[in-house]
This record gives structure tokens, sequence and C-alpha cells, in this order.
């Protein structure tokens, strides 16, 4: 059986699982695992229909106005219910990426639901036209939380979406972003153990610091990942390159 | 601050996913902690890297160098016995090239150490174990001490040593040091191209790491000045050639005492195995590969009587079978009246008569005289049957008046001669074989099995391998015959071939 590969890396299963479940017309997903790894970057790309998708950012203090809307001054100097990130992709019939939803507080949580309720049980009434909003066609939804285990997940929510993938690695697309001496060490520390791990966003930013030509690359890796795990990640890459002065040639 | 905080875990996919050679199947590795360097090093084929993971820097050295060797080194274990015996001829084993390896693989950490800070300082036992070797001064302590260069080879820990192994044999330090600057000079390159994991053919089938063929230049370096190797300190070469030589005269019989001697680089002896039956004839192949027919000429006129085997001395003996001297029961305090004779020196000489050998009417004469009772038959093949390619030109007690012109280029019929001796051999009779050892079948040339197999006969019934006709004249005129193996036949007795 071959493997699949994206511009010469394989592919990690998880992301294979993802393309499939979207192309089988799957619209409810909870991407969930450890940080760093392109969970949202999957929700905002993979399987996305032509109109695009919407983000929304979970947090203690965000209230059910990031959600549904809200009645916002204009610049006539009157009030406009601006519809919140959930009733866009409503009506669009767009893509809703739902970033941390353990974060959220009761009440958003309880609207989210209900947002990401089944077509048939789902509405919503604007409150400035009085218009029933319902999911139109090529909504989804994908859901992402940094929890490691699913069963943490709330029971309301693991009903509401049954399929649950766990992204433990990163998507070459986002790998190829890096100088090629980082991909591997980047692929490997995304999916490594506690201790060996370490972000995707960790290593674009060590890219960034050590090619600037600022920082020396033990400078920029001490800085980025701590003084123990930095003396690791320099060797592996002047042993791996066999270069005992190691430094990035940029992709 | 705890001990887990201290830890540092290296990288090895991330090391090993670098590697050229592994790009289709790559190693799933797993870490094991080692308490230090003891237990430390890379299983491929398990995908085990056991290092230290305490963070000080002696633990860093050996993450470091352990590293390296995952990085650089042939992942298939059998790579050194396949090579060793590909290059077997040249002298090359095994351990050498293990030793190599470890070697090419510290010229690259080296080079990584500096950066990092981690270059290893000598710990002050160097120097110990310099004058320790040199006042062992044997020819293992010798190969110990090669070994040792090999591993510390430019490096501060080996000036320590070799100042070590000077205070006790300057010309010791001498040579180690000159291989000490072989050795840097061999594995001076850059770590990309001493490191390199290519997939290179090494010639035979025999593929491996491109890198590797540093590690050949660096055991050809040290087979040179191994114990037996002509770049040795003098005297190690004497006392080897000594050893060597008492052990052809014992037909390559290993002394377990002699096994101390020889240090890990050194190839295992071994002895010539005991596998032909009583009755061993050769056989003749058609295309010439073996030896030929023996063609025996023993109608060569035998007119000479040589002195002192017709009429042998009696001795007389106070037992015996038949009474010799009555007269002696009144005449002998003793009353030795039986009389037995006195045995004739004898024995069943073969002399190969090959162009690289020769044989005069004065030399028979020479034999016979030191051994009356000597057979002797000289051989040669002259590629004209059916003339005979064997002639008997003496046979207890007699002898040819003029040996004439016989022989020829080639041997031809080496072994065949061997089982002819020992088919006439009297009970307890020596058999001489005067030959240089270079045996060759019917088409002139060379050929390892038969060297063997006359090694083994040789062995077996305890031939006595004398190199020259002039040798063999001294030998039976000082009545002691030593062997003295020579040539091919000697290699095979020494488990060379």
């Amino acid at each position: 059986m071959s493997e699949a590969t994206y511009e010469g890396m394989p592919i990690p299963q998880c992301y294979i699982d993802l393309e499939k479940a979207m192309l089988s017309g799957t619209d409810r997903v909870i991407l969930y695992g450890r940080p760093g790894t392109g969970k949202t970057y999957s929700g905002l790309t993979v399987g996305v229909g032509p109109n695009g998708s919407e983000r929304l950012i979970c947090t203690e203090d965000m209230t059910s106005a990031d959600v549904s809307g809200a009645f916002m001054p204009n610049s006539s100097g009157g009030f406009e219910f601006l519809p919140g990130a959930a009733l866009r992709a409503w009506m669009r019939g767009s893509r809703l990426v739902i970033d941390e939803i353990d974060k959220a507080g009761g009440d958003v949580f309880a609207q989210l639901l209900a947002f990401t309720d089944t077509v048939d049980s789902a509405s919503f009434t604007r409150p400035d036209t009085g218009e029933v909003v319902r999911p139109q066609p090529g909504f989804s939804v994908v859901m992402t939380s940094n929890i490691e285990d699913p069963r943490d997940l709330p029971v309301a929510l693991k009903d509401r979406f049954p399929l649950t993938i766990e992204v433990n690695a990163a998507h070459p697309a986002a790998l190829m972003a890096l100088p090629e001496s980082l991909r591997m060490i980047a692929a490997t520390m995304v999916a490594g153990d506690i201790g060996q791990r370490a972000s995707l966003r960790a290593f674009y930013e060590f890219n960034r610091l050590a090619s600037g030509g600022h920082f020396t690359v033990p400078e920029a890796a001490d800085l980025i990942f701590g003084k123990e795990q930095a003396v690791n990640i320099v060797r592996a890459l002047s042993v791996g390159t066999l270069t005992p002065n190691f430094e990035f040639t940029v992709a | 601050m705890s001990m887990e905080e201290n830890l540092s875990i290296p990288l090895p996919n991330v090391v090993s996913s670098f590697r050229e050679d592994i790009a289709a199947a790559p190693i799933e590795w797993h870490i094991e902690p080692t308490p230090g360097q003891f237990g430390s090093g890379v299983d491929f084929a398990a995908g085990i890297l056991a290092v230290p993971l305490t963070g000080d820097s002696f633990s860093q050295r050996i993450q470091l160098q352990n590293l390296v060797e995952l990085r650089c080194s042939p992942t298939d274990p059998n790579i050194y016995s396949k090579m060793a015996g590909y290059y077997d001829s040249q002298g090359i084993t095994e351990g050498i090239l293990r030793a190599a390896e470890s070697a090419r693989i510290s010229a690259i950490t080296e080079k990584f150490a500096e950066v990092s800070g981690l270059v290893q300082e000598p710990d002050g036992s160097e120097k110990t174990i310099g004058k320790r070797l040199a006042t062992a001064n044997t020819p293992q302590s010798w190969d110990q001490a090669v070994e040792y260069t090999l591993k510390v080879h430019n490096t501060k820990a080996f000036d320590s040593f070799a100042s070590g192994v000077r205070s006790v044999n300057p010309e010791w330090s001498k040579r180690l040091r000159e291989l000490n600057k072989e050795l840097t000079s061999t594995l001076r390159g850059s770590a990309s191209q001493l490191g390199s994991t290519v997939p290179t053919n090494f010639g035979n089938g025999i593929e491996g790491p491109q890198g590797f063929g540093n590690t050949l230049y660096a055991a050809s370096a040290v087979r040179n000045y191994l114990s037996d190797a002509y770049r040795a300190p003098d005297d190690m070469k004497q006392r080897m050639r000594e050893k060597e030589e008492k052990r052809a005269q014992e037909y390559g019989k290993i002394d377990p005492k002699d096994l101390s001697e020889h240090g890990k680089l050194s190839k295992q002896e071994m002895e010539l195995e005991d596998d032909l039956p009583d009755d061993f004839e050769f056989d003749h192949p058609e295309d010439g590969s073996g030896f030929g027919e023996l063609r025996v000429c023993d109608t060569m006129p035998l007119l000479v009587e040589v002195k002192g085997y017709m009429h042998r001395k009696r001795r007389a003996m106070t037992s015996g079978r038949r009474i010799a001297y009555p007269s002696r029961m009144l005449t002998d305090p003793q009353r030795r009246v039986f009389g037995t004779k006195v045995r004739v020196k004898g024995g069943i000489v073969v002399i190969d008569i090959s162009g690289s050998m020769s044989l005069t009417q004065e030399d028979i004469e020479a034999i016979v005289d030191a051994a009356p009772a000597a057979v002797i038959l000289a051989y040669s093949d002259c590629n004209n049957a059916p003339e005979p390619n064997a002639w008997v030109l003496a046979s207890r007690g007699w002898r040819v008046k003029d040996i004439g012109n016989i022989g020829g280029q080639n041997n031809g019929v080496d072994g065949p001669a061997l089982t002819w001796a020992i088919r006439h051999r009297h009970r307890g009779e020596d058999i001489v074989w005067v030959t240089d050892g270079q045996v060759t079948g019917m088409r002139n040339g060379y050929n390892d099995e038969l060297s063997k197999q006359c090694a083994k006969l040789v062995k077996k019934h305890k031939i006595i391998m004398i190199p020259s006709v002039a040798d063999a004249v001294k030998q039976f005129k000082a009545g002691r015959l030593i062997n003295r193996p020579a040539g091919r036949v000697r290699d095979a007795l020494l488990g060379r071939l």
C-alpha cells in the first residue's frame, strides 16, 4: 500500500481521516490534541466549501454576542444588529471553526450547543427583522480543543459531535513553511512526548530569530525552547546535518 | 532542583532522519537511560539508543558520541564480518574494522565537541596506561597500545599516553606517534565527508554508508602497525616471527598459552582441520586443476651399496631372542650373550626437483651416508606422459650411481608423491619432504585447496618438511631433523589459506 504524501513528506493518518470524513459529507467534527499541531489550520482549510470559514475563539469572558450577534452603534448614530460568527456561518453556509470550546462559559456554551445542533432542530430569530434563520446548505462545524483525552469532553458536545479525531502530528503543508533542515525536527517534536514537545509556532519563531541575522542558532534556540531543550535541538540539528556550526539554509 | 529537571533527552529520531541510507525504512528509536558510560551504545537492529541522560559534561560527551554513531555508522552489524572476509588477504580483521570505525566516530565527534565545549581532556590515566603497556613489552601489549592510539588519536590524551610509553620504550613511542600522524591525516576530512551515509557499494555486493570508506583507510593504516606487521617495533616483529616459526614446526598447533599473546585486533589463529581419511588418495581431474597421476620409475639401477646398511653393527645385550656371543658367558661380567642389530638411520625422503628446487648426485650421497636405510623419491612432472614423473634414487642400502637428467619445471605430483611415501613407510619411520612448499597442480598453477590437502597430510602423518636439499643434507648430517615448513603449505598449516 503506497503512503499518501505531500511534497514528498508522508501525511499523518489523522489528516487522511479528516479529509476522508469531509469527503464523506460529515459536517460536525471535533479535533482535539496537544497544542500547536495545526488543528485550527486544518479546520479552516480541509474540506472548506466555496463560502469560506468563520472562526470563533472561546474564552471565559466572551459573551453570546460573539456567537449570535448584538446591536452595535452605527455611523448614522443609531443601532444596528451585527450577526456573530456562528450566525454568519449559518447565513452564508460556510465552515464555523470554534477554537477551545472547553474554555467557553456556561451561557455561551449553551448557545454554541444550539448553533451546532442538527439542521432540523436549529433555528434563530433575528431580533432586528424577526426573520427565522436556519443553517444554509454547506454549513459545517469544526471544533478544536487542547484536551488530550476525548473522555474529558462534555457529554452534550460529544452527542452533537460523534466524530472526534486526535490531531497528534503536524500537517506537511504547515511544515513546508520551515527550512528543510527544520522540518523533520519540527514534525518529531510536535508529535513528541511531554518534555520533548514543542509547537509548530515555536519552530516558526525559532526560524525567524535564527535566520534574521541577529541571533545565532543556539541563542535563538535558548530563547524559544529554553536552555535544556535548546541543547538537544541544536545538537540534533548539527549532528543530523553533519555541520558542527549549524546554520539555517532558508527554504 | 530535582533530578528530573536536569535530564537531557536527545532526539535520535531527528538525527536518524537525516541519514540517506534508511530513508525507505526509517528506524523508530527508543532511548534507554544508562548509568554513565557503562552500557551505553547504539543498537540499530532494536532501534535503541542507550545513553546517560544527566546533564553533566561527561554524560553529554557520551550522548554526543553515540548520536554521531547513530548518524554515521553502518546499520548492518554484519558489514564488519563481510568486509573482513573481503579484505582477509590484506590482514584486515573484524576487530581492526570495529576499532577503526570507533576512531572515525571519535574523529567526527571531536569536531562537534570543539564547538560545544565537550572536548575530552586527559584524565591523568593515559600516561600510566602508556607506561604499563610499554613495560609489559609483549606483542599483546603492543597491539593494545596500537588500539589505544586508535581510540585517542589526535587528542591531548594521546600526547600524554605517548609520553608514558616513551619513558619506558622510546622506539614504541616513535612508532605510535607515526601511527597517530597517519590516522590524523586519514581522518582529517570534514564531518560531512567522514560521516556521509550515501549508500555505497564497497565491492563483492557489500553495501554501506559512503563515510565507512574512511574506516577502511584507517583500518589499513592500523594493520601495518600490528605486532606481526612491517611497521611494528623490531623486537615485536622478531618475537612474532619466532613464535610463528615454533608454531609452524609443530604443524600449526596452537599453544593455549600463546592465545593470550594476541591482541584482539589480530586475526584469530586457526588450526588446520584433520579430516582426511587414513587411506586418502588424490583425485586426478581431467581439467588439470588437480595433481597428476604419479608414475614412479623404480627401475633405475641402484648399483652402489651404501656403507653401514648391509653390515650393520650388533650390540651385546643381557636379554634377547638370539644368542650371538656365547663366549661372553665367561668373559663378560654382565654376561651379555644376546645380540641385537643396531638400528640404522633411514626414512623416506621425498624430494621436489621442480624448477624452483635442485638436486645433485652429491646431495643423494650425502643423504644416504647420513641415513643409509633411506628411500629417496624425487619427483617433478614434465608433462610428458607416459614417461615417469618420479624416480626412486635410493632404497634401503642401495643408491644410484648417477641420477642423470631427471625432472623438469613443474611440480604437478606433490600430493601423490606424499601418499606414495605414506604407503611405503615402515612403522615408526620418518617421512622427510624436501620442498619449498609451493605445490602446484598439473597446470602448474597455485591452488589453495591442493596446498591445504598437502598440509593436512603433513600434519596427519607428521611429515618433516625441509625447505631445500642443502638444508636437508645438513640436517641429515647433524642427525636431527627439524620440521621447517615453507611456502603455501606453511600458510595452510598456520590456518592462513
